[in-house]
């Protein structure tokens, strides 16, 4: 029992401290920063297990040239998102998938035609009016619908340009009409659109002013007054008023959207019923794992299952300071890799037992198998990550959360467990070297006296 | 010592002998892909009235959905009126959720939830005339009042036991109805939003009211993109992992043959589970690839324990030729194969079991994959080198006749 080995041992001692904490704790810190997530685990969850709706849409870049492709579909980015936000869907993400496709992830959200009416629409607002005859009478088309064109004013720089949503201040809202209680949503113009407004109502006073969103005519008041700065939508119910104030506020979006090109679901109760399963589920996983080892291999099983319940802990911590986002595959992941990390103890063990057969002491025994094991080990763990890299990769590629989170908890679980077996297994058997077990050659599962190597070829 | 490496052709003849069963069956009935690589949309409608199976279909071929494929699935509900919910669709969502919650907390079971009488509240679709037609088209919004709830739990529960809770949660003077309601699965070509939008109308008119328990679509675009990166993963996961083998085995003649030889035991794997997948008609979806990549990773980690043995000191220097030194591998390490596989198997038979009904398809891949794996580090791997280096391919077509000539 060197100073070293000590030395080891309280470092794992407190790694192991510091992992209980952060598992135990319900806001412990995570690099990222913020709050991972106010489930039970305290951890961010993927959509599969908050429940909830993904959505993927394609951008129309066919009329914008590609150079402008980038930057359109990173404005929609942004509009997106802050229609999600002021629509109340907390931990919502929006991200970019390929060149032109733009995936939404609204957790907990289980009725999203709403979300799709409020995602989709390009949102652009557009004042218009009607074309007359020689009469006064409104021109209409061959099936009797009346003809509107865009309304147009002098802006500060003396051009012709059409009133639109453009010109509107981010604080549109819905308001109640004091006598009636009907909702109507309330706007105003920044300076340049007021100069255009009053000049505008100022022309079309007893006429009708036709307010257009995404050419769909939405109100059409008659003008009273010439009036500024401000206006307001009347008769729209409610629903579609505030999905109207969120729209206006977020602005229009630079290219149209074309989809949801993708829509999936996840019931969020089936999603807390898959953590509440996987979590015995694991339980069971883990007891059965340690009862093999032990049974199998003894003492060095048993070590081994202290590494293992090491292992485990020290994961969580790491999924939550990371964070890592939690998805079913995720957990999968996890849970295969508890029978993975046992593989290396394993391939350790075998070594260490041919070693002790053959007459070696445990002190040389330990550190022959250990380093005869050594190149299989890294092999084994090498490929692995490999694999979990290109899986991450595609999972990336896709935006498709439960790839990533299985091969990040499958990459961080098969890096870990090198540093289990190789680290805390070995440090914990060395301690064993020299005190009296370590003569005990059946508490390492070996019942017969020690023979030559040779011998064992004659078995 | 054990001797697997003479019996390799048996062993090959077995590996064979499923892989082509599996494409026959993959010829005579394919694959049985899922939504992600297949496109399409599924949807599970629940009806509030009696609806026959053969009427809706001959109503969705009159839709212009003939190629749909119904499945009936029904679902004992309750039908729960009179709950103070919100006519803001935002805040009725929050509030049903937040129900659904404590329900389930309470109950222990997962509950999911329908709506009857809500349909296009809030897609008036019809807007373009004036504010007359937009007003009627909203105006018929779900007022909560006279607003049905169908609540599906997942285990019995007495309606008495629903009743109390509900007023502990603030919901009184509720109606429950304890019913079985007549639920289809719903498979079709690609479904937009608005053409959802357009099939719950056209239903509701016909058979009452209806609501979507679930909705997925996804469009030829989106499956065939996930099918060109699971394809180029499991091509880069082979190079990746051939080109690091060749490297690890460089102190061994031919390094590459060794990786070649991993690389295609790891695809017998691979087909032994597609194998499986087809016969059973088992659906292939985004976490099967999952468990192929997965697979991979496992079983050439079970071919380098067994090759590891070769490049050893000893070993090397050994006299004897390449089939007994595969043996010595083989003999040397099946102890751990074995011990490994049962530890991964035991985890993966606890998710199995434990884990839920969403992965069981998932874990079945790992489970088959595992085995898989297995047998291929110890049957096959090593053997494939042996007969390489003793030029059994090259004789494969010299061989097969002489066999017969001395059976």
């Amino acid at each position: 029992m060197n100073r070293r080995n000590l030395i080891i041992f309280a470092f794992i001692v407190i790694l192991l401290v510091l992992g209980l904490a952060e598992v135990l704790v319900k806001n412990s810190p995570s690099i990222q920063g913020g709050n991972p997530g106010n489930n039970t685990l305290g951890m961010r969850l993927g959509l599969d297990l908050s429940g909830g709706t993904r959505l993927v849409y394609k951008a129309d870049l066919s009329q914008i040239g590609n150079e402008s492709a980038a930057s359109a579909v990173k404005g929609a980015i942004d509009i997106i998102t802050r229609r999600v936000d002021a629509y109340g869907v907390s931990e919502a993400t929006i991200q970019k998938l390929g060149s032109d496709q733009i995936v939404v992830q609204l957790p907990g959200v289980r009725d999203v035609e709403a979300a799709i009416n409020l995602i989709g629409s390009t949102a652009q607002l557009e004042f218009k009016e009607l074309v007359y005859d020689s009469n006064g009478k409104p021109i209409t088309d061959s099936s009797g619908n009346p003809t509107w064109i865009p309304a147009t004013a002098v802006n500060s720089s003396g051009q012709e340009v059409p009133l639109t949503g453009q010109y509107l201040k981010r604080n549109a809202k819905v308001e109640f009409v004091q006598n009636t209680n009907a909702p109507e949503v309330a706007f105003e113009f920044n300076s340049e659109g007021a100069t255009l407004f009053s000049q505008i109502t100022g022309r079309l006073i007893g006429k009708p002013l036709g307010i257009f969103l995404d050419n769909q005519l939405i109100s059409n008041p008659t003008v009273k007054a010439q009036i500024g700065a401000s206006g307001v939508i009347e008769n729209i119910p409610l629903n579609e008023a505030n999905n109207l104030a969120i729209l206006l506020n977020a602005g229009a979006l630079p290219v149209p959207l074309i989809g949801p090109i993708e829509r999936t679901t996840v019931d969020p109760t089936l999603g807390a019923d898959s953590i509440r399963k996987s979590l015995i589920a694991g339980m069971v996983g883990l007891i059965l794992v340690v009862v093999f080892m032990v049974v199998y291999y003894r003492l060095p099983g048993a070590v081994a299952s202290a590494a293992l319940i090491i292992y485990g802990i020290l994961m969580l911590g790491l999924f939550k300071l990371i964070p890592v986002t939690l998805t079913l595959p995720g957990i999968a992941g996890f849970i295969l890799s508890i029978g993975m990390a046992v593989d290396a103890n394993v391939l350790i063990f075998e070594r260490l037992k041919e070693e002790l057969r053959a007459g070696r002491t445990l002190g040389v025994a330990v550190e022959t198998g250990f380093n005869r094991a050594w190149p299989a080990v890294r092999d084994t763990h090498v490929t692995a990550i490999i694999s979990c890299i290109i899986l991450y990769w595609v999972g990336s590629a896709l935006v498709e959360p439960r790839m990533m989170g299985f091969a990040l908890t499958l990459g961080i679980g098969v890096a870990l467990s090198l540093f289990s077996a190789v680290i805390i297994t070995r440090t914990f058997i060395r301690l064993l070297v020299g005190t009296n077990v370590a003569n005990n050659l059946p508490l390492f599962g070996i019942s017969k006296p020690a023979q030559t190597s040779n011998a064992k070829e004659q078995e | 010592m054990l001797d697997f490496v003479s019996k390799r052709k048996w062993f090959f003849l077995l590996s064979g002998l499923i892989i082509v069963a599996g494409i026959i069956a993959l010829i005579v009935s394919g694959l049985n892909l899922g939504l992600e690589f297949s496109s399409g949309t599924t949807m599970t409608m629940l009806f509030k009235n009696h609806v026959e199976q053969g009427d809706l279909r001959t109503y969705m071929a009159d839709l212009g959905h003939s190629d749909a494929i119904i499945q009936r699935s029904d679902q004992n509900a309750f039908l729960v009126q009179g709950l103070a919910l919100s006519s803001l669709q935002s805040e009725r969502d929050q509030q049903e959720q937040q129900l659904v919650n404590n329900l389930q907390t309470q109950f222990n079971t997962t509950i999911r939830i329908a709506e009857f009488g809500s349909a296009g509240n809030t897609t008036s679709g019809n807007t373009t005339q004036g504010n007359e037609t937009l007003g009627n088209a909203t105006l018929g919004n779900a007022t909560p009042g006279n607003m049905t709830l169908a609540l599906i739990f997942g285990k019995p529960v007495a309606p008495s036991d629903l009743s109390s809770e509900l007023g502990t949660l603030g919901y009184t003077g509720v109606t429950i109805n304890q019913t079985t309601l007549d639920s289809y699965l719903v498979r079709t070509k690609t479904i937009s939003t608005a053409e959802q939008a357009q099939i719950q109308q056209a239903l509701e008119q016909k058979f009452g009211p209806m609501d979507f328990l679930d909705f997925a679509t996804i469009s030829p675009e989106v499956s065939g993109q996930r099918v060109k990166y699971n394809i180029y993963a499991i091509i880069a996961a082979s190079v990746a992992i051939l080109l690091y083998m060749a490297w690890a085995f460089r102190k061994l003649p031919s390094p590459f043959k060794y990786g070649m030889c991993a690389i295609a035991a790891v695809l017998h794997d691979v087909l032994i589970m597609l194998a499986v997948f087809v016969i059973f008609r088992i659906e292939v979806d985004s976490m099967f690839i999952i468990a192929i990549l997965t697979i991979v990773g496992f079983g050439v980690t079970n071919v380098i324990v067994v090759f590891d043995r070769l490049r050893e000191s000893k070993v090397v220097e050994s006299r004897f030729d390449l089939a007994t030194r595969m043996n010595m591998g083989i003999t040397e390490t099946i102890t751990r194969s074995i011990n490994t596989s049962l530890t991964v198997l035991i985890t993966l038979f606890a998710l199995y079991a434990f884990g839920g009904s969403t992965i069981h398809n998932f874990v079945l891949a790992l489970i088959v994959g595992v085995v898989a794996s297995t047998y291929s580090s110890l049957a096959i791997a090593g053997q494939l080198l042996v007969s390489w280096e003793h030029g059994d391919f090259g004789k494969l077509f010299r061989w097969l006749p002489i066999r017969r000539q001395q059976s």
